[in-house]
């Protein structure tokens, strides 16, 4: 269904959420958009205990009538490419997997990983004030004004971005409480402003502006109106939060050195190269296979002693 | 995502003349000795893995063809003038975050190519992936991103830290 709606591309297509009133959520939906409603189901577990799950379209599709951020009171359809999903699971029942075959284990981080918890789930829509609306009618979901509101822009690239939420009262003076809380939800949404921004394989650096203060060295890669255009509306990111990025990161890059796959851009023309360079080393290190793919970026490469990569 | 290293900070001789109290003209001497010996880029990216005593001996060995009065000028504030290049690949971020950043930090900042945002008295660490779930080159297409929040560590009016609130440090 996501492929159906996306230009046959790949992307997220669902945002799950666990609740403990999926039934008033449901209400909601069925008084003030009945038309996202996509299902609702009650799976009943062997011990009698219950698992809800309801789901509805994110957004409306873009109507002949509806221009972003216009208010439009014509009857809406729903664009059947992203799903909400929301889950209450009885509390007995907790630990019980509805999927055959798992069960809930304890999360344990050994030596090569580390924790990400959710953060946000950013979409880009062509009507940011619409979707802002869905969520205030059906969840509650207000903007928070105190983080990021307003347009935003790059020279000619312009967005409107607003964070929406809903209201936790969780605080905390325990970091790694902090750190592995759930309670609050955040998703931004931006919507374009000027048709700036689509280039492919360029992610536009800009500063933004923010409660009239002028964050410097903010960089942020926003491609919404391409996005728009190639994709239609989804989720741009998702954001997990680590306890520390700095060593979250150099982890990876080193495991990514460790494991050969680092980052290369090769032409054809120095492929070409490459592969004689190659050749040339080949007393101990015998290359099975070099393939350059379509993409003239991507060398494949497979050795007889076990080890095989991709350059990208 | 290919962040430029002039968002962390680069080596000028307004700088260099300004942290190390020496002329614009010895800056200048400085910069070009650094660049002619591949210590700096022509961007005024100063290489990262540099040492301390690395730069020392270069800049002992190049002074030696400098005018006198650059070569004692040098001399004079020569623990400036290295600690004004090496801190300059990370000056803007110094700028934001002072001393609240171990050097440690702040090169790894740098070097793994990580962006930072602050928000009063909170700040946003973030790194954002190349594209996933491409089909083909140069599509759009989803990206995940990383970030840590360091949410702030200020006092409250009773004395006691502030509690940290879920979203500190904004969105970037």
């Amino acid at each position: 269904m996501f492929s159906d709606n996306h230009a046959n591309r790949q992307g997220i297509a669902v945002l799950g959420f666990q609740t403990n009133n999926v039934d008033r959520i449901r209400d909601s939906y069925q008084a003030i958009h009945p038309n996202l409603i996509h299902s609702f189901e009650c799976y009943e577990t062997p011990t009698g205990g219950r698992t809800k799950v309801f789901q509805a379209f994110a957004y409306y599709s873009r109507t002949q009538e509806s221009r972003p951020d216009e208010d439009i009171d014509v009857a809406k359809s729903p664009e059947k490419g992203t799903l909400l999903r929301f889950v209450e699971v009885d509390s007995e029942i907790r630990g019980f997997c509805i999927l055959p075959g798992l069960v809930e284990v304890e999360a344990v981080f050994d030596a090569v990983s580390q924790p990400a918890y959710c953060d946000h789930w950013v979409s880009n829509v062509f009507s940011r004030t619409e979707f802002l609306r869905t969520l205030e009618d059906t969840l509650g979901f207000t903007p928070k004004v105190d983080f990021n509101a307003g347009v935003v822009a790059a020279g000619e690239a312009q967005i409107e971005s607003t964070v929406t939420g809903n209201d936790s009262n969780f605080e905390t003076g325990d970091k790694l409480e902090a750190l592995k809380d759930q309670s609050q939800v955040f998703l931004p949404i931006n919507n374009a402003l000027s048709k700036v921004g689509c280039v492919h394989g360029l992610l536009f650096y800009f500063s933004c502006v923010r409660n009239d203060e002028l964050t410097v060295l903010s960089l942020i890669p926003r491609h919404v109106h391409g996005f728009l255009e190639e994709i239609g509306q989804g989720i741009q990111h998702v954001a997990s939060r680590v306890d520390d990025l700095v060593d979250f990161v150099e982890r990876c890059n080193r495991i990514r050195e460790i494991t050969g796959e680092v980052s290369w851009q090769v032409g054809r023309r120095r492929f070409r190269i490459i592969r004689k360079i190659l050749k040339m080393m080949m007393i101990g290190f015998f290359f099975e296979g070099l393939h350059i793919l379509e993409n003239p970026s991507i060398l494949l490469w497979n050795s007889y002693r076990g080890l095989s990569g991709c350059y990208v | 995502m290919k962040i430029p290293r002039s968002y962390y900070g680069t080596l000028t001789a307004d700088y260099l003349a300004a942290m190390s109290d020496i002329s614009v003209d010895l800056a200048v001497t400085i910069i070009e000795t650094c660049e002619k010996y591949q210590i700096v880029s022509v961007d005024g990216a100063v290489v990262l893995d540099i040492e301390k005593e690395t730069l020392s001996d270069i800049m002992e060995s190049a002074g030696a063809d400098w005018q006198p009065g650059d070569r004692q000028a040098y001399i004079e504030k020569k623990e400036r003038v290295l600690a004004a290049i090496l801190k300059s690949r990370y000056r803007n971020l110094y700028g934001l975050l002072r001393q609240h950043v171990s050097e440690r930090t702040y090169m790894g900042i740098v070097r793994n190519e990580i962006l930072v945002d602050v928000q009063g008295d909170d700040i946003l660490y973030q790194i954002f992936t190349s594209n996933i779930l491409q089909r083909n080159p140069g599509d759009e297409a989803p990206f995940l991103e990383f970030i840590q929040r360091v949410c702030s560590e200020c006092k409250g009016a009773d004395g006691s830290p502030v509690k940290i609130k879920p979203g500190c440090g904004g969105f970037g």
